[in-house]
């Protein structure tokens, strides 16, 4: 499977629905939602890698436990140093941190290696790729459209913000609300699940 | 029973290592963590005591956490040089609608209302720009505590539902300051 189908055939978010929690409810800024999709790839890597350098020392039994423990584990060291270095972005997170494990597994590890299979680093990093443009894409198109700003990151002295409406337009605060992104979101799989079905047909009538 | 006792014993030194990791990394950043959250206290402080500094005028107590109430998340007690509480921070989650914005408040021991802060970072950004201005935020102290009508707020800000969970919030913060001076 080459990258184009892993990336828009399988997208994550808009075609699989996988994360579909976090995608909706931390997508009212750009910032929070291209920082969740980075942390989810970056740990479903780290977690492989370490799983990899262990695997040799535990039972194939155990090793589904194992992996849950050291996608916890990374979860639990994202979460800590997001509250110690981006105290704003760990707030915002909230209860969607701690849920990255679950999302991690489903995403990455779980769905990619059966138990005792090498890892495909490269299957991985093209579904988390995958992830981070949803998140990244849902996320601009709401606060833009919804605040008329685009958050790139909030650190703890300085948020780089740009305004990206002109004085007077009002933004369609709707969006930003947990109805707003449900309707965002039926459209963009509704617009993703069309374009696949016509470059479907397209290449039946060729 | 040789076999089960390697799988046990493995999986049992890498949970080990696993929690000594976690405690060290913790231990390396709580004093950033700890920084942070005095920052943000001192800031709010601020809003009614330009001056002050805490550790100096006030020492912080543990953060207490509340699960019976629906707005008050928990609360943080500061004391004065003789070790009396004197007032009450606390968390307060508005949001019935937006249910992400959290803010801190700062009541007297009798429930008025001294000031509050709200986190910014957990609101959408046009919901920050048009949450309350330092003279709004005068105008609620003023009130002293939950005496005022959230209509009255509609009134002053002119603006959405927004004002409205952020009033009814610290009304609720106030009635629990009360409730909880009743109980003792």
């Amino acid at each position: 499977m080459n990258g184009h189908e892993k990336l828009w055939k399988e997208n994550p978010v808009f075609i699989g629905g996988i994360g579909l929690c976090p995608a909706l409810a931390v997508t009212n800024r750009f910032d929070t939602a291209w920082i969740l999709g980075v942390l989810v790839v970056l740990i479903g890597f780290l977690g492989n890698l370490t799983f990899w350098l262990l695997r040799r020392y535990f039972h194939a039994q155990i090793e589904f436990y194992i992996r849950i423990l050291i996608i916890a584990f990374w979860v639990t060291i994202m979460e800590i140093l997001l509250e110690a270095f981006l105290p704003d972005i760990w707030e915002a997170l909230g209860i969607y941190l701690p849920l990255l494990a679950v999302n991690t597994m489903i995403l990455l590890s779980v769905k990619s290696y059966p138990a005792g299979e090498d890892a495909k680093f490269t299957e991985d990093l093209l579904l988390g790729l995958g992830y981070v443009l949803s998140l990244g894409f849902f996320g601009a198109f709401r606060e833009i459209l919804g605040s008329g700003t685009l958050t790139l990151i909030s650190l703890p002295q300085n948020t780089v913000q740009y305004q990206v409406f002109l004085k007077g337009i009002q933004p369609i605060r709707f969006l930003l609300l947990p109805a707003g992104a449900l309707i965002t979101y039926g459209y963009f799989r509704a617009g993703f699940l069309w374009i696949g079905k016509r470059a479907e047909n397209s290449r039946a009538g060729e | 029973m040789n076999r089960f006792l390697n799988i046990w014993g493995k999986l049992t030194l890498f949970c080990i290592a696993v929690a000594v990791i976690l405690g060290v990394v913790h231990e390396v950043v709580s004093p950033r963590i700890e920084k942070h959250r005095k920052e943000t206290l001192e800031n709010l402080v601020k809003t009614w005591k330009k001056d002050a500094r805490l550790g100096k005028d006030y020492t912080i107590g543990a953060e207490r956490f509340v699960q019976s109430n629906r707005l008050v998340r928990g609360y943080i007690p500061l004391r004065d040089k003789a070790g009396k509480v004197v007032i009450y921070v606390l968390r307060l989650m508005p949001g019935r609608y937006l249910s992400t914005y959290s803010v801190l408040a700062a009541y007297q021991t009798e429930g008025e209302l001294l000031g509050f802060l709200i986190e910014k970072s957990l609101s959408p950004p046009v919901l920050t720009a048009s949450l309350p201005s330092a003279s709004l935020q005068q105008r609620i102290a003023q009130t002293r505590g939950g005496d005022f009508k959230s209509n009255e707020i509609e009134a002053i800000s002119g603006a959405t539902f927004t004002f409205r969970t952020l009033v009814e919030a610290l009304q609720e913060g106030s009635a629990f300051i009360k409730s909880r001076r009743r109980e003792q």
